[in-house]
């Protein structure tokens, strides 16, 4: 479905990520896991082409692009563009658009990308919305609503593309602790309707309760992959073992 | 009073060019101005530097040596222009170079946040500009384009000195025909005073609402 092949990432002198290859299956829900500065949203922002590597190749269901430092492609590329829509992306910062309401904000993707007919948008659009639990706030503006629908409204836009995965870029770290919960449960839904994810969190109990596979990433390397068993529970690195102690409490 | 209505009939003639004059440089300026507004934040280093160029020399020479500029020492070089084309042109790029400042700020006040739901969502840069971000930042810079298009009002007195018939013209005409200088040039200013006022009251209203908007928002 994804797949990530020999990804190298500099910015300026710093190297943040150092040759990361993975493969996210159809169906599969990916949580990447690591410290701060470990490159797991880069990378994620990689997968939706919002940062463009050095080097190395990320293949979308079968459409492959090849990245070297030579013939520099921009973000704004024709080709990225138009791949973009089949991997929808949910922000840590919700970035809704403000001068939008929620059903606005959940049809804009269907009407001028998919170009679907209005009414046929706005139908499928309410249907996204009260699948997230929003049922009556079509007509609220974002900064009506709370953080935590701010991000269900997101998931929805996401939806609304019908994409063929998700990702999530730490989707539950901008929230007040009380409206995490809500948008975990969406997201959760969405895990056991089959949909592909790809998630970067920091909610370790969520991480082992939803992924298939678990990632953790530090100083720009793959450290330690495998079921969320085997990860939390039999951490093989040094690096793993200490960076989990901190989560005990949770986990 | 007797007086004064006889000057009324020519200075409110002029008072009509003032105002043609003023319009047609703000619609032309505004297209200017989005246009440079993009050349400054484009990637490309040939719009980007022309742009800048551009902004650099109409901020940082006066607009009367600007307009002497054009009507006095393009002819030189084979381009007649007539005294309130000159003017027109004139008033636009000095007021385009301003909205060019003003449309960037506002552009750039929008989050990069905004522009990567866009490109997430599939959207390209053009279309993004015009559907998200544009949308947002003209809301956010009415206020300011409306009080650079006061001070575009009255700037446009300065034609005067290129001898385009407008509001401030006619009066120095009629002033050094008839000595009533205390008459007519209150009355000028008075007319100024009335354009100015609606302008004046939108931008008001403009403010007070988008500091309702951003209460709510935080």
């Amino acid at each position: 479905m994804i797949q990530v092949k020999d990804i190298k990432k500099s910015f300026h002198q710093t190297e943040v990520l150092k040759n990361i290859s993975f493969q996210v299956e159809q169906g599969e829900v990916v949580v990447i896991i690591g410290p701060s500065g470990s490159g797991k949203s880069t990378l994620l922002r990689m997968m939706n082409f919002l940062e463009i590597p050095d080097e190395g190749q990320i293949i979308i269901d079968s459409k492959k692009i090849h990245f070297d430092r030579k013939r520099r492609k921009h973000r704004n590329d024709a080709e990225i563009c138009s791949l973009r829509s089949d991997v929808s992306m949910v922000f840590q910062n919700f970035n809704l658009f403000e001068h939008k309401t929620a059903l606005g904000n959940v049809i804009e993707g269907s009407i001028m990308v998919r170009k679907m007919a209005k009414e046929k948008a706005i139908h499928q659009g309410k249907e996204f919305l009260q699948k997230v639990g929003l049922e009556g706030k079509e007509n609220n503006y974002p900064h009506e609503l709370s953080g935590g629908q701010k991000q269900r409204v997101a998931i929805a836009r996401a939806l609304a593309m019908r994409p063929k995965a998700i990702l999530f870029d730490e989707p539950t770290s901008a929230l007040d602790p009380e409206l995490v919960g809500e948008v975990l449960a969406v997201i959760k839904k969405l895990a056991e309707e089959g949909m592909t994810m790809v998630i970067v969190t920091h909610e370790m109990g969520f991480a082992k309760e939803v992924g298939d596979r678990v990632i953790f990433m530090d100083g720009g390397y793959i450290v330690e992959s495998g079921p969320p068993k085997k990860v939390f529970e039999n951490p093989e690195s040094e690096r793993l073992k200490q960076f989990l102690s901190r989560f005990s409490n949770v986990v | 009073m007797e007086t004064i209505l006889t000057f009324l009939p020519a200075l409110l003639q002029g008072t009509l060019i003032t105002i043609e004059l003023t319009l047609l440089s703000l619609i032309i300026a505004l297209v200017i101005g989005l246009i440079t507004a993009f050349a400054r934040i484009s990637n490309n280093f040939f719009f980007n530097k022309v742009a800048g160029v551009y902004i650099s020399i109409i901020r940082g020479t006066p607009l009367l040596v600007q307009l002497m500029y054009i009507y006095f020492v393009f002819p030189e070089f084979g381009i007649k222009l007539s005294a309130f084309s000159a003017a027109l042109i004139g008033l636009s790029l000095y007021e385009g170079a301003y909205l060019a400042e003003i449309f960037r700020a506002g552009i750039k006040s929008i989050g990069k946040g905004q522009l990567e739901a866009a490109y997430a969502i599939g959207m390209n840069y053009s279309m993004a500009m015009r559907r998200i971000i544009l949308p947002q930042a003209i809301k956010n810079v009415l206020p300011p384009i409306g009080n650079s298009a006061i001070l575009l009002l009255k700037n446009s007195s300065l034609a005067a000195v290129i001898a385009v018939n407008e509001l401030m013209h006619t009066g120095e005409n009629l002033a050094t025909t008839t000595f009533r200088n205390i008459e007519i040039f209150t009355l000028v200013a008075i007319i100024y005073w009335i354009l100015h006022y609606p302008m004046d009251r939108v931008v008001n209203l403009l403010e007070r609402r988008m500091s309702n908007d951003s209460g709510q928002r935080h």
